[in-house]
Parts: C-alpha cells; sequence; structure tokens
C-alpha cells in the first residue's frame, strides 16, 4: 500500500500531517546518487531526489520541502521542522518513520525506522484498528 | 563515463558513512515514543512558512498520522 492510497482512503478520518526533516542522502552527506547506487535507487524510488544538498537555513529547508511535496504527490500537506531539528529528535523520525496518534494525544503505533520499518501497511492496519474500536 | 574506479569508491564511500551513522541509528529506535507514550507536542510551518499546525490541536478532534521523511 502506497501512502497516496491511505490518504485517499482515510484523510476524511484521520488527519494526515507530512513532516520534513533533515535530509537523508544529500550530495554532502551520505549520498545514494553515485554510479552504482544511484541506478537502482532511481529504478526502485524514481521519485526520489539524488541531487539535493543538505540545506544551511529554514528558508532553503522549507524549499527543498516544497520540492518533496510537489515530486512526491502523497496529498499530504508537509510541515518543516526547524533548523533545530527538534521535532525530529523528539519523534527519532530520521530518515523516516511513521506514527499514529489518537485523539487522546496518546501514540497509537510507531513504526519502525525507515527504510526498512517504514511499512504503511502496518499504518493501515493500526488506523482500521484504532477507527473500529472508537 | 561510469568506471570502475568511479563504483569502488562508491562502495567505499556508502560503507565509510554507513559505519559512522550506525551506532547513531542504533539509538533512534530506543528514542522513539513508543505506544501508549503521550506524542510530543509541536508547532510546525508548512513550505511556505505561512501556515502552522500543532499537534495538540487536534486532540479530541480526529488521530493524526505523522509521516516523516525528506526527499533524499
Amino acid at each position: 500500500m502506497r501512502l497516496h492510497d491511505l490518504y485517499e482512503q482515510y484523510h476524511e478520518r484521520v488527519q494526515f500531517l507530512g513532516v520534513y526533516i533533515r535530509e537523508a542522502h544529500p550530495r554532502d552527506g551520505w549520498w545514494l546518487g553515485g554510479p552504482l547506487l544511484g541506478r537502482i535507487i532511481k529504478r526502485y524510488a524514481p521519485k526520489v531526489s539524488m541531487d539535493h544538498l543538505d540545506p544551511r537555513t529554514i528558508e532553503e529547508r522549507r524549499a527543498v520541502a516544497g520540492e518533496c511535496e510537489t515530486a512526491l504527490q502523497y496529498g499530504i500537506r508537509t510541515y518543516v521542522d526547524e533548523m533545530d531539528d527538534r521535532v525530529n529528535a523528539a519523534y527519532a523520525g530520521w530518515p523516516t518513520r511513521l506514527y499514529l496518534i489518537g485523539v487522546d494525544g496518546r501514540v497509537v503505533y510507531a513504526g519502525g525506522l525507515g527504510p526498512y520499518g517504514f511499512k504503511p501497511d502496518e499504518l493501515k492496519a493500526a488506523i482500521d484498528g484504532y477507527l473500529e474500536s472508537a | 563515463m561510469t568506471t570502475f574506479t568511479d563504483v569502488v569508491n562508491e562502495i567505499r564511500t556508502t560503507i565509510r558513512y554507513r559505519k559512522k551513522l550506525m551506532p547513531w541509528i542504533k539509538g533512534l529506535d530506543e528514542r522513539a515514543p513508543k505506544a501508549g507514550d503521550m506524542a510530543p507536542d509541536f508547532t510546525l510551518f508548512d513550505t511556505t512558512g505561512a501556515l502552522s499546525v500543532t499537534l495538540s490541536d487536534f486532540r479530541g478532534k480526529r488521530p493524526v498520522a505523522l509521516v516523516f521523511g525528506s526527499f533524499t
């Protein structure tokens, strides 16, 4: 299941918030856009960027987040973590992670660390279970 | 033109970064909020910097799915 499908199915009952955090694989960091890995990743994740530096200012971060939001087209509005990475730190969100928060403000589902633990199917099951029990 | 040396250098770089980051990555799961924990509240702005959202504003109203990620 793709995030876009989850959003389409549940957005009237669940608030989806995208949180853009520090880049995972910028050109000036742990870059995966080289001749070998770049080809593999482009094949399996064609919308992922291979050509961005890690933003140095909040303006740069918002600009890249906007490009990301446009390119990925999940339908989910993106909010941008501040340069002190405080939300990322509070949720251990880097590089990718999913959560479901209940109406009481408690964590219902805490997904694993992406990319291997990034499982929209698990989030869907958590949403289904939560909505059924509500 | 991709050369054998390019590919070897790429693999070396990936191994070097992975070694550097793995100890930090291992600690991330331990720091992540768990089911049943209160979700840390936050206020963030959208990509224009004009619209904000506060997680706690949804309390008592609707559940929230949080999607953390970046472009690369």
